[in-house]
């Protein structure tokens, strides 16, 4: 039938789980008929001989996920994650702007700009948003460069490091919560949730404590259990991107849902896909039209 | 060419006062200046680059809805080498050869990095294997990224060019139509082309340019369209 391309590199193959992932994927393909193609960043001119390409390595607009996404979409070919969703969800700033435009409720958020970096500064957003609050350097992926700072020495101390990489950085207001809720949508429809528990020792999903990495536990859930407001700020947040296929993380606070963040190209091997066992070849079969408007290259909605 | 609402910003912050433009001030270091003109807002800045002030000036433009010259996807497709080139080769421009490796290339190349660190303004041309190796592994940080090579002939030589709203300084006819159709494609108001000559002239990359960097007669074409003496 159609030749579907998946843009891997070294790091998409560095651990057992994405290896696992992949065969799924890999196999969810080829019963639907379809030929799969992994496609290394050295191999990328083979992107012009796919039908539609899934990028399956981490996305930022300065690195080969970039490119192999731009190589598919000058070309016409259907693409997950699009440019122009790499381009808006890999930025914090350019994410919490689409998604303030849309009314879509996150934390109350303030851009510090390169010369914000003071003491005045950073008291007067102790005092707008409360303390603790958290810093985020704008490119910040598995809660790398995401910080929680109690007092103006260490925003202080944070912001400079942050600013080094980005003139303008992200100071929120805290939310504290045992759990986030993650939806997957694609092109506005639910397919998954789950739920990550923070492990006791951060607030992050992800950090090194002690000089060792924790991670937080993956829970599943099936959709018809999700709290209808989750799902629906879920979706709202995620047309506010684009329509393509996104992590939407919420944080719920006292029944009253709250988007963390909108993620392109969310991980989905560790079992975050537990209750929809049909995620991929919906994936699929999007990405090459089969009875649905294909994905086409662009985020329009 | 009309006179309208024009700005200038630096990165001090929020409460940094306007610059007035004047000689000697205009180009002043990191200053950013906005002009509006036919219904688009031109930003001029010496370093579009991804996440710098004027980046993102431009980005909540582009969310006000305004259209800008650049956009932020200008930007990242001027930018990001193997996306600069497609585009360009799409649109007629002469561009070198390129490929993508993790670890060898082809001698003499042109290297540029590909990741969150690279720069298109830090290219370089390994003429040897032996010169080629730290290189590589500088630009691919010891074999993270992968990077962008252009083979090119050992006869090659790299051309530089500023180009201003397109126009060049003193640059020879071929070339001067090289960087107006490389504005034409890509919309950066300021930018070095960095082309490669050999017999003709190729597109090997877009780079920001510094206003320190401007020969004399660069600051004067930059100074009269930002007083609007002259069209863009």
């Amino acid at each position: 039938m159609s030749r579907l391309g998946v843009f891997v590199d070294r790091q998409t193959l560095g651990n057992s789980e994405q290896l696992t992932a992949l065969i799924r994927l890999r196999d969810s393909a080829e019963e639907m008929g379809h030929t799969v193609y992994f496609i290394f960043p050295v191999e990328i001119a083979k992107i012009g001989k796919v039908d539609g390409l899934f990028i399956r390595s981490r996305t930022d607009p300065m690195n080969i996920s970039f490119v192999a996404a731009k190589m598919a979409e000058l070309r016409g070919i259907p693409v997950i994650d699009d440019p122009a969703s790499i381009q808006i969800c890999s930025d914090k700033v350019n994410m919490y702007l689409h998604l303030m435009q849309e009314g879509v409720r996150i934390p109350e958020t303030v851009f510090v700009r390169k010369g914000e970096v003071t003491e005045k500064d950073a008291a007067d957003l102790f005092r707008e948003l409360g303390s603790p609050l958290i810093l985020k350097e704008p490119s910040t992926s598995f809660s790398l460069r995401v910080e929680k700072v109690h007092t103006v020495p260490e925003f202080l101390k944070t912001a400079k490091r942050f600013i080094k990489l980005s003139d303008w950085i992200v100071a929120q207001r805290f939310i504290e919560s045992d759990f986030d809720w993650r939806v997957g949508v694609l092109d506005g429809e639910p397919l998954y949730a789950c739920r990550y528990i923070i492990p006791q020792e951060t607030f992050k999903i992800q950090a090194t404590v002690n000089g060792h990495v924790v991670y937080c536990a993956v829970k599943s859930a099936p959709l018809g259990q999700v709290p209808a407001p989750i799902i629906e700020t879920a979706v709202q947040a995620a047309n506010a991107i684009g329509g393509g296929f996104y992590g939407v993380d919420i944080k719920d606070r006292d029944g009253t849902p709250f988007v963390i963040e909108v993620n392109d190209n969310p991980s989905l091997e560790a079992g975050e896909d537990e209750h929809s066992p049909g995620l991929y070849k919906k994936i699929i079969g999007h990405l090459l039209g089969e009875g649905e408007t294909p994905a086409g290259s662009g985020p329009a909605r | 060419m009309d006179r309208d609402p024009s700005r200038e910003s630096g990165s001090a912050g929020r409460g940094a006062p306007p610059v007035k433009g004047n000689a000697g001030r205009v180009l002043r270091r990191d200053l950013i200046h906005e002009r509006v003109r036919g219904g688009l807002t031109y930003i001029i800045s010496e370093d579009y680059s991804y996440k710098t002030e004027a980046y993102y000036r431009i980005l909540t433009l582009e969310m006000e809805g305004k259209e800008t010259v650049p956009s932020t996807r200008d930007i990242l497709e001027a930018y990001v080498v193997p996306v600069c080139l497609t585009r360009a080769k799409g649109a007629g421009i002469p561009v070198c050869e390129w490929g993508i490796s993790d670890e060898r290339v082809p001698v003499p190349s042109i290297l540029y990095g590909i990741s969150y660190f690279a720069d298109p303004s830090e290219y370089s041309l390994v003429r040897d294997l032996e010169t080629a190796d730290p290189v590589i592994k500088y630009i691919n940080g010891n074999g993270k990224y992968p990077f962008c090579y252009q083979p090119v002939p050992e006869s090659a030589e790299i051309v530089p060019c500023v180009a201003i709203f397109g126009r060049t300084a003193d640059a020879p006819e071929p070339l001067a139509g090289l960087a107006a159709q490389v504005y034409r494609v890509f919309r950066v108001p300021l930018m070095e082309v960095i082309s490669v000559f050999n017999g003709s002239y190729r597109l090997s990359s877009i780079t920001p340019v510094r206003y320190s960097k401007l020969s004399r007669d660069e600051k004067g074409i930059l100074e009269g369209i930002l007083a609007g003496e002259c069209s863009e």
